[in-house]
Parts: structure tokens; sequence; C-alpha cells
């Protein structure tokens, strides 16, 4: 798989083709899929032909547009029906329709974790029945979201098109016969106790914890065996399904075999496959995939199940949990914002859809209406003035006013942390309690906070915006320090978030921790007079953009590099050179933080 | 003329019929989410739930004693803390309902609905029984979902201002159940304690002045990894368990084992845990009619009230969630007197959520709450 991803020779699309076949034959009992990294144009449509072809239901798939609202979801009062009608028009939801089909999700990458959560709810029910099967695409989510989580919770394959000619992605002869031939061996399939303790203990293994995922993996390692042809599910079978269904899920690494004490309750898990893994900290994964391996999971007795992983599911595993615990902006937030916008308090009204603008504003629409009935009851011509007709009050579309609504609006605070080696041996610890105490208070104002930390060459997202604060305090924890002070980017990073809070309706502070002394250029060069241009032009854009900022100097002396950035952020400079962690905390919090 | 709509203010005798009348509406509301005792037989049985210890009591002593204000389950998805409520509320007794009435008003009880009060001489209205409400709150839902709202068909076709009942009517008696409770509204959440906590729904709006019984059990669930609940808001849900997802694989596959024996026949896999279904409900009755008898001695209490201050937690209502516990505990065990036992029991769950914590501090307090209760509660 390693080399798959650097030549994409077809290993990455004849996984993909397996794992499509084994979906055309599972079908509802696994949920559905994930279109993952690399979905870009054309892919999903190449995808969604192939699964047409080994599964005629998928031909034409049941859209589901990006802008239904939860109402449309569960279905609604049909409004302008009811209002010509006089009795109660209901349109049935996109739920009640979309039994039996296959439903493609384009955006579920945008879409609001409560969103998600009742869809999966409603089309995927625990108890069967629901939607034929679900197709997510994922591809603008390469951020943690806890949408994501819910996806993954329940659909039981994620594919990875990177490195894919979409063009490959053709189902090889005769397969539409063989996956006919396996659905229908498929009842037949057995498994027996052993596989299931092998693929529950692997399941375990890499933290996951959901009990519907290891009931998908026993149906995968079904559909694998009816696809080979097989009626008892073998080893085989199972690392199939662990790999498949189970890395991408997997919220830690699985323990290193070598360490395993060999208990009484050990299992003869050789006999699952004959590969070994590599050791966990595998020197070709990125020293940041270990950091945040060891913060997902604390120790764990070590299971002798973890032997029977092929390494070709610790390398989706490392990504997979680089992917949950890594960083990237949260542009999706803007969808929750839109969201809560119709609810909150009610301000007034406005023209709009209840079904989708929020609650109707019965007062208004009926003021609205009010001065036109006269001339509506001739033009209806049911006006003669007699019966119960005369008191039915004419409302047309045009006359609906929905409610209005204010909420408070929510901040998040975005700690630009210098990890360089300057600011490391000097203040990395007082930087990082500062931190730590400004969470606290950010916990309890319901603040969002973000982390970013820029050394070396480059900056990152330690943590995207986000409530959870024990989360943040273990981005903390493990924030390296050492190599050069890529300023520029730090401060681009933390624009990108801050614009991204803004579209959604929060008010940011971006507070930079540093000491000004910047040497590595946006490009991530080093070139000290580059560094320093770039700092301040990015400095001024996010002045430009009005993102209120304070920028703490934790050099050994006040600089005057760092306080000309602090004009050209128009922010608050405050020097710190023998200030602690309080004394940090105290003056960010006075200049409004 | 502006509005021809004719009021009728508070009187709530325009709901007569109305159940009748706004089936569709009810009916899709609760389409796939509230599923009730209806169909016993094809709720997972409660017996059959594996491990998740700690959850099951805290479900025991809110279905035997509802003033304990209900329960908060954190954990990971998908470790069955919804499959633990619907069948809990399929296993409890029918209730009887007063027939017709919206809000399933009990003929037994004193507190009513307005509208059955209206009719509280005419003994002609007769009795029914219906399952035990599972109301699911959706997600994103909307306030007049969950308090009710102006009847809109009525007010239009017929110009007649009347009550919606929503899904607090509807979770009268019975339990309200909201799935990842950190993911809903903090306003919506607040209202929904608020309620739970009086019993009562009051509507004031849209002209209409409403108020009707809503005494039900809530539920909350939720991933704490996915955003915290508001401090002030976890303080307020009586008991709180942790979940954990089994670590031990011999009960990972008994839990896929008997799902799958349960997917494959309903009906036969209700009747392997039958009897102990039996058990069971039989002991949530008896310990709903041994409750008000239940004493709690001056020692517990005193006790009590030492590990609260102990422990540092604010103002009375873990005292008070304590003793309840413990007595709801003690009537679950057939005992007539709460021991110091039921009360170390009835700790962790009711207090453990209520510490003054750093919220930055990972280390559970479910630990100190055992601890603590451990040497003060001893003997």
């Amino acid at each position: 798989m390693s080399e798959a991803r650097e030549n994409p020779a077809d290993g990455g699309a004849e996984d993909v083709l397996l794992a499509t076949a084994l979906l055309a034959v599972a079908g509802r009992r696994i949920g559905g899929v994930v279109l993952g990294e690399g979905t870009e144009a054309g892919m999903a449509e190449a995808w969604l032909a192939c699964l047409g072809e080994l599964m005629p239901e998928a031909a034409v798939p049941m859209m589901l547009p990006h802008s239904a609202s939860l109402a449309d979801i569960d279905g609604s009062l049909d409004l302008a029906a009811s209002l010509a009608q006089g009795v109660r028009v209901h349109s049935p939801g996109l739920a009640a329709r979309a039994a039996g089909h296959v439903v493609l999700m384009r955006s579920a990458g945008q879409a609001s974790p409560a969103w998600l959560k009742r869809l999966t709810d409603v089309l995927l029910p625990d108890e069967g029945g629901g939607a034929k099967l679900v197709v997510a695409c994922d591809f603008a989510c390469d951020g943690p979201w806890p949408g994501a989580a819910i996806l993954s919770e329940a659909l039981a394959l994620r594919l990875d098109f990177t490195g894919i000619d979409h063009r490959t992605l053709l189902a090889p002869a005769g397969w539409v016969e063989e996956v006919k031939a396996a659905r229908e061996r498929l009842g037949t399939v057995r498994i027996d106790d052993e596989a299931v303790e092998g693929l529950v203990g692997a399941s375990v293994a890499l933290g996951v914890a959901s009990s519907r995922a290891d009931r998908q993996a026993i149906q995968l390692a079904k559909a694998h065996a009816a696809w080979r042809g097989a009626d008892v599910v073998t080893p085989e079978d199972a690392a199939a399904a662990v790999r498949f269904s189970l890395a991408h899920r997997a919220r830690r690494m699985p323990a290193p075999p070598q360490e395993v004490d060999r208990g009484p309750d050990d299992e003869p898990a050789e006999d699952m496959t004959d590969q070994t893994p590599p050791p966990a900290d595998d020197p070709g994964t990125k020293g940041d995939d270990d950091d945040d391996v060891t913060g997902g999971g604390e120790e764990r007795p070590i299971d002798a199940t973890a032997a029977l992983l092929p390494d070709s599911v610790l390398e989706i595993v490392a990504r997979g949990i680089k992917r949950q615990g890594g960083a990237q902006p949260e542009a999706r937030r803007a969808r929750d914002g839109a969201r809560t916008a119709r609810r909150g308090r009610p301000i007034g009204h406005r023209r709009g859809d209840p079904r989708r603008d929020g609650a109707l504003h019965l007062l208004a629409t009926f003021e609205r209406a009010a001065p036109w009935q006269a001339l509506r009851r001739k033009l209806v011509g049911g006006g003669d003035g007699s019966g119960s007709a005369s008191r039915r009050i004419i409302i047309l579309p045009d006359d609906i006013r929905v409610v209005r609504c204010k909420i408070d609006a929510p901040s998040t605070v975005i700690f630009a942390v210098d990890a360089s080696g300057s600011s490391a041996l000097h203040r990395m610890a007082e930087a990082k309690g500062a931190v730590e105490l400004l969470l606290s208070r950010c916990y309890v104002r319901r603040d969002h906070v973000a982390v970013v930390a820029f050394g070396g060459r480059d900056a990152r997202i330690l943590l995207p915006p986000t409530r959870a604060l024990a989360r943040a305090r273990r981005a903390l924890a493990g924030l390296p320090g050492g190599g050069g002070t890529p300023l520029a980017s730090g401060l681009s990073v933390s624009h990108r978030i801050a614009l991204g809070a803004q579209r959604a309706g929060h008010s940011c502070l971006i507070v930079v921790l540093t000491d000004g002394r910047a040497n590595i250029d946006i490009d991530g060069v080093a070139d000290r007079a580059r560094a320093l241009a770039d700092a301040m032009q990015w400095a001024k854009r996010i002045a430009g953009d009005g993102i209120a900022s304070v920028l703490v100097d934790t050099g050994a002396r006040p600089a005057a590099k760092a306080a000309d950035l602090a004009r050209a952020l128009d922010g608050r400079y405050i020097p710190l050179p023998h200030a602690g962690a309080h004394e940090i905390a105290e003056a960010v919090r006075a200049a409004g933080g | 003329m502006i509005l021809k709509i004719e009021g009728e203010g508070a009187d709530l005798s325009a709901l007569e019929g109305e159940t009748g009348h706004s089936d569709a509406f009810v009916d899709r509301q609760s389409r796939a989410s509230a599923r009730t005792a209806s169909d016993g037989a094809a709720a997972y049985p409660f017996a059959a739930i594996v491990g998740q210890d700690e959850m099951r009591t805290a479900l025991l002593v809110a279905a035997v004693d509802p003033s304990v204000g209900g329960v908060l389950v954190l954990g990971d998805r998908g470790t069955g803390k919804s499959t633990a409520v619907r069948s809990l509320a399929a296993l409890l007794p029918p209730l009887e309902v007063i027939e017709g009435c919206a809000y399933a008003c009990d003929p037994a009880s004193g507190s009513v609905c307005s509208d059955c009060a209206a009719h509280g001489r005419d003994r002609s209205r007769s009795i029914g029984r219906v399952p035990v409400p599972m109301v699911d709150l959706p997600l994103g839902v909307t306030e007049d979902r969950v308090l009710g709202g102006l009847d809109l068909e009525r007010a239009l076709a017929e110009g007649v201002k009347a009550f919606q009942p929503g899904l607090l009517a509807r979770a009268n008696r019975g339990f309200l159940y909201v799935d990842e409770v950190n993911l809903l509204e903090d306003h919506l959440v607040d209202l929904l304690i608020d309620v739970a906590a009086s019993g009562v729904n009051i509507f004031e709006r849209d002209g209409l002045s409403v108020r009707h019984p809503a005494k039900f059990v809530l539920v909350g669930s939720g991933n704490p990894e996915e955003g915290e609940l508001r401090p002030q808001l976890l303080d307020r849900f009586g008991l709180a368990v942790d979940v954990r997802t089994p670590e031990d694989i011999a009960l990972r596959v008994e839990i896929v084992k008997r799902r799958d024996a349960y997917e494959r026949d309903r009906s036969a896999f209700a009747e392997r845990f039958a009897d102990e279904q039996d058990r069971i409900r039989r002991r949530i009755v008896d310990a709903r009619a041994r409750l008000p008898h239940v004493l709690v001695p001056d020692a517990v209490l005193e006790a009590s009230a030492r590990l609260c201050v102990a422990l540092g937690t604010d103002g009375v209502r873990g005292e008070l969630t304590l003793m309840r516990a413990a007595r709801a505990l003690a009537a679950l065990d057939g005992c007539d007197e709460v021991s110091m036992a039921h009360a170390r029991g009835a700790a962790p769950g009711a207090l453990a959520h209520r510490l003054r914590r750093n919220p930055l501090d990972e280390s559970g307090s479910g630990v100190r709450v055992a601890r603590m209760a451990g040497e003060l509660l001893g003997g």
C-alpha cells in the first residue's frame, strides 16, 4: 500500500473495485460507503457508474439535496397547498421517499452533525429497513469534525481514491454475474466463533467503540467469502473485512505484537494471517502521527489480536487517526451557523418559507393578507358573501412571513503559538501554561478555541475550533518545539480559521504568542527579510478583515519587531519579558480575550 | 377587520377530538422516532443487554423514582445507549390512561390536564391502557414541535385557535430520550430540563395560554469528545453515568451474537429472555409500590451530607438526588430501609458530575466519589 501511493499503479484502483463489489454484495447489511480522499471531479461519477453496473439499484441513485432542511428530511406541512385546499397537505419527507433506494449525499462533508445524525438515523435505522444503501461524499472533509464520526459509525466502507485514475474504475468483465451469484450465496455463508472473535478483537485493538461496526465487519467478511465462492469465512475474509471496514474507524494504533503479554487467554491469532505488522512507530510514518496516536489512546492491555492486522491496515489506521485528530480549517461550521439562525430569540419577521426559513409568523402573515381579502374574494370568485367560504382567509404564498431569530454570537479564540527553537528555549512552558489558563476561561464562557502552532518550516492546526477543551489540552501537551520561526505561516493559518469562524457568525480573536523573530517565509524558505515581510503582510490582512488580535511578546526582552507586528495587526501589544502564565492570561483577558 | 379567529382563550375543550384530527401530524412526528411498547415483542429485551451495569441501574432507579431528575449517559456512539432506553420503556407495564386525552392523563391521579379536569366529575370517560411512551427527540427539532403550538390547520381552515400538543405532551408519564444531547442547542436543553423538573409544560405564545402535565424521565446521551455539555446543564441531570465500550472480547462477541439472534427471530429471542424480563418488571413494580414506605435512617442522611461536604458539591441538589437514588436502590433490593451500601452504590451516579473540577482534568471524578463514599459511608 505504501508503494501504491507513491506509484499510482493500480493497487489502489483494484482495492476500490474489490470494495465496490463487496458493497454490491452486502448492500444494506453494511450501511454504505463514504467516498473519501481524492474524490475529485469525475471520480464520484465514474465510481457510481461502476457501482451501478454491479448493482442495478444503484444505477439511478436518489440524490439528497444538500439544501434539504431537517423538516425536509422528516416531511413537512406543504403550506401553499394547505392554504389553497383548506386542509392539511403533507409533503412526504426525503426519508420516506428514500426507502429502498440507494441514496447519494453529495456534500456530506459540509453538513452539520445534527443533520447527518438525523439522516443516518432515518435512512439506516438499527432495526433494518430505510434506504437500500447510503453513499456519502466526504472529500471536502479532511479535518476532524463530529460529522465524520457520525458517518463512519453508520457506514462500513470508506474509499480512498488518492492516486487513482478515474478511467480505470471499470468493473472487470464477468463481475456483474459474479456479484449476482455472491448475493445469492451470501445467505448461506457461515462464520465460526473463532473468526467472530478475531474480528471483534481487531475492533477492540483498534479502539473502535461501536458494536454496529463489529456487526458490519462480520457481514463484510461473509460478503467477501461469498464473493470468493466459499461458504465459510476464512482468515483471508476476516482480514479483508478488517482492512475495509475497521481500519478507517480506528481511533488508536494497535499495540505492537512483540509486547504481547502471553496470557492464558492467548488467541491463536496467527492463523488469521501470516503477515506480521511492523512496530507501531514505523519509521515511515511521520513524527506527528505518533503524537496523535499517543494522544488518542491510553495504555491498554495489549491484545494478541493486534498481530493479525496486515500492515496495509496499519497504514490506513495511521492515516485515519491523523484525519480524525489532524487539522484543517472548519469552513463547514458555516452551515451550522446558517441553520442556527433559524432559532434563538425572535426579533421580528420576514418573507420566507416555514419549511426552510424558520417558524411561521402567523400574525404577520395575516396582517399582510388582510388588506387584500375583499379583492381576493372577488378574484377567486367564491366571494359572494355566503356560507363559510366568506369566512376563510385567502392567503397566498407571498403573504407568508417567518420569524426572524437572533442568536447571541458565539466566539472563537485562536491561539497561534510560536513553537520555534528560539521560543521553545525561553517561554514554551509559560506560553503553554497561559494558554491552558485561557482555555479554562473559554470553557466557562463556552467559547470555541483553536490552537495553531508554528515552528520548523510551517504552521499546523493542532486543534480546529472546538468546544472540547480536553482535546485542546491534549493538543497543547503534544506541542513540539524547535526549528525556525515561520511566523507568516502561523498568521496565515490563523487567518484562515478566523475567516471560517466569521462566516459561521462567530466573533474572533487571534492571540499570537511569539518573540517576533520570523526567519522562515510563507513558502517555508529560510530568509529572514522575506520572512518578516511576509509576516507583516499577513498581519495586515488579518487587520484588514477586521479580526481582533492580541500579540504577546514572549521574547526575553521586548522587541521592536514584535511591536511592529502588533501595529500591523492593529492589535494590542503585550510585552512580557518576565511574566508568568498568570500574567499572560490576565493581560489577554484585559485585552478582550 | 384583520383576523377572524374565534378566540377560546385557555379553554382547552377545543382539544377534544383533537387527537383524531391531527393524527397524521403526530404519526409523522413519531414515525421512526417514538417507538412504544406496543411492539413489545419487537423491542430488544432489556434483560438481554450485555454489561453496562451502571447505565442499567441508573435507568432502573429513574424508572422507580422519576423524581431523581433524569439520566445523562455519556459515552461512545454505538454502545447501546438508545437500545437500553427503548427496551426499558418496552419492559414497563402499560399505563392506565383516560381515553381520548392527548396527554395520557392518569385516571388515578389528582393532577390531570385542564381538559380532563373539566371532565373530572364526568365518570363516563373510559379508561384505556397504553404502552409507556418513549419519545425520541430528534436533533434540530424546532421549539414548537417540542412545546406544542398553535394548530395551524384549524387556525387557517376553521379560524379556531387550538393548541397542538408537542413532543413534551407525548412524553408525559414516559421517557423523553435525547440522543447526542450535547449537539442539541443549549436553549432547548434548558427548556427540557425545566419542564422535566417541574412536570408541567406552560405554554404562553401565539395568543394561547395552556398548561398541561409533562412528567417524564429525561434521558440524554452524548459523546464528550464532541463538545461538552455546559456545566450548568450537567449539574441539572439527576444521575450521570459513563458508558464504556467493553474491551473484553468475549463480552463484545456476546453482544454481537445476541443482536444477531434478535434480528434473526425476534419472537424466539424475546421468548428466551421472557422469564428474566418478567423478573425485572416485577422488581420495578414492587419497588414502586415499596418506595413511599422506604425509610432513610438519620445516620445515612448524615453520612451522605458529610460526603457531599467533603466532595464540595454545590447546593443541596446533590444530597437530594443521592438520597432519592439510594432510596430507589433500596426499594429495588426489596429493603424497607436504606443502608449505607445503598448510599454508596448511588453516590457515583448522583454526585460525580457535580464536582467542581478543572475542565481540563480528564481523570474521571467517579473514582474520587467512589473512594470517598467508601470512606464516609462505610459500615
